[in-house]
């Protein structure tokens, strides 16, 4: 990811000026758009908080069974709301009592007998649920379309299974976002895991179209990769074939499909192996991020052996990226006092222009 | 074969030949010519393969769209009326013996 450039230091330099183009750490955060906000089985009647986008949430399931977010903060005095309690879907503060209904409506201050004033109000943000996760739109209430909420069916497919997780990233979601379009990195930072070393010759296709960037890249005859050998039953030596697409969905996500074909398979035996993996990162702040992570697959289904496996392996193959991106930040930081230019390869082509999208959103967003 | 010559600040002269299709950086990567840095290899990231083109070919090449536009103004060597990227421009048969200027340097 470009450096970032000091105001007091800003040489218009070549570079400076085109990492001036493109999204880095301190873009503003992109309202207009659907995150998740957690799992489904997070929502239940005891009130829980997150960071979303610079703004505390308070999130519950309402009597009836819906995933509710406030804002958390009292506009009192600014005491967090998820320290109160429930009552029905109403919020009561626990400091000096105010009460919210669940569309952020102020009904009671229990310090005075005349009604609130309109002014006593917090924020409510409309969350839909779909398979296992809840989504939550940041924007302008008004703005939230259902129909915009990345489509994730097969999670809820009886054909397929998937694996889940959560990582908690102390980073820009911009370095994670451009590290899911660089797949090179694969057999260098997570070998015998999910990387190959034909992987990072191997040539790629780029597609970008408007707001879709979408890499992919097929691999004619490799090994096994380590996390789908316990998964598809074969060995670590069987020659398959591999085609691995990643394809930006919105600043909130990702989608993947990998699907590997056993070029030497036994008689009966499944050829052909389809996984989706998907990669939702919610912005907790412009310096860390919520990352979710579902890995669904169509083989192998009923067994949660398998399950657990790969949630095992892929959060030792996202923990490694996790661990890359904590090291950038850690000499970047170390660094803050150097002008530095990072240099943009040609694997860069699709991290460079989502990045370009990213700004062009936000710079959407500021203007309006 | 298809031809472009490359002239560097110093007067040097390079005649490369260019498959039909290639781009003109590709070309002149491809042949060694060190003053064609093209650091992000195509992507119209860099600007690094910003090239003055001939004022008799000028007008043969396809119009500036708005990406390349956008990197012509973040040029090392500010861009003026015959600036272009090499890596948008596509050799074709109209283009053979289009001569290019090479800026003082791409960085």
């Amino acid at each position: 990811m470009n450096t970032i450039v000091r105001a007091e230091q800003a040489p218009a330099t070549r570079s400076a000026r085109i990492a001036a183009t493109m999204a880095n750490k301190n873009t503003p955060l992109i309202k207009n758009c659907w995150y998740v906000l957690g799992w489904g089985d997070e929502f239940t009647r005891e009130m829980k908080s997150r960071t979303v986008l610079g703004i505390d949430l308070v999130f519950f399931r309402s009597v009836n069974g819906r995933p509710l977010a406030l804002q958390n903060r009292c506009p009192h005095r600014s005491m967090p709301l998820s320290k109160g309690t429930l009552e029905g879907d109403d919020v009561r503060c626990g400091y000096h009592g105010l009460l919210f209904d669940c569309a952020g409506t102020c009904l009671e201050v229990p310090s005075q007998k005349t009604p609130p004033p309109a002014t006593a109000r917090i924020d409510a943000f409309k969350c839909v649920e779909t398979g296992p996760m809840v989504w939550v739109w940041m924007g302008d209430p008004a703005d939230a379309d259902e129909r915009k909420i990345p489509d994730t069916s097969w999670l809820s497919d009886p054909d397929w299974a998937h694996a889940r997780g959560y990582i908690h990233l102390e980073a820009s979601y911009v370095g994670l976002h451009e590290n899911l379009l660089d797949l090179s990195h694969f057999s260098y930072l997570h070998p015998g895991n999910v990387g190959t070393p034909e992987y990072a010759a191997a040539p790629f296709e780029c597609k970008i179209d408007g707001d879709i960037v979408e890499i992919s890249r097929f691999v004619d005859n490799c090994p096994v990769p380590g996390i789908f050998t316990k998964p598809t039953g074969m060995a670590p030596e069987d020659r398959i074939s591999r085609l691995s697409a990643s394809r930006y969905v919105s600043p909130g996500m990702y989608t993947a499909i990998s699907e590997l074909v056993n070029l030497a398979p036994k008689e009966d035996a499944q050829v052909k192996f389809t996984s989706h993996i998907s990669h939702y990162m919610t912005p907790e702040t412009n310096d860390s991020t919520h990352y979710y992570f579902t890995f669904a697959r169509n083989f192998a289904i009923a067994d949660k052996s398998v399950t657990r496996y790969i949630e095992t392996q892929a959060k030792i193959a996202f923990g490694q990226d996790i661990d890359a991106l904590l090291a950038i930040k850690d000499i970047t930081e170390i660094e803050s006092n150097r002008f530095f230019e990072e240099i943009n390869l040609q694997s860069d082509q699709a991290g460079v222009a989502m990045r370009r999208i990213l700004k062009r959103l936000a710079d959407e967003e500021a203007r309006s | 074969m298809l031809t472009a010559t490359f002239i560097n600040i110093d007067g040097l002269v390079t005649q490369v030949e260019i498959e039909k299709g290639k781009t003109l950086m590709e070309g002149a990567r491809d042949a060694g010519i060190s003053a064609i840095v093209a650091e992000c290899g195509g992507s119209c990231a860099c600007a690094t393969c910003h090239v003055l083109v001939d004022e008799a070919w000028l007008s043969k090449l396809d119009a500036i769209k708005e990406l390349e536009s956008e990197m012509l103004a973040c040029t090392a060597v500010e861009a003026g009326e015959r600036s272009r990227l090499s890596c948008q421009l596509i050799m074709t048969d109209a283009l053979d013996g289009i001569v290019l200027h090479l800026p003082e340097t791409q960085v």
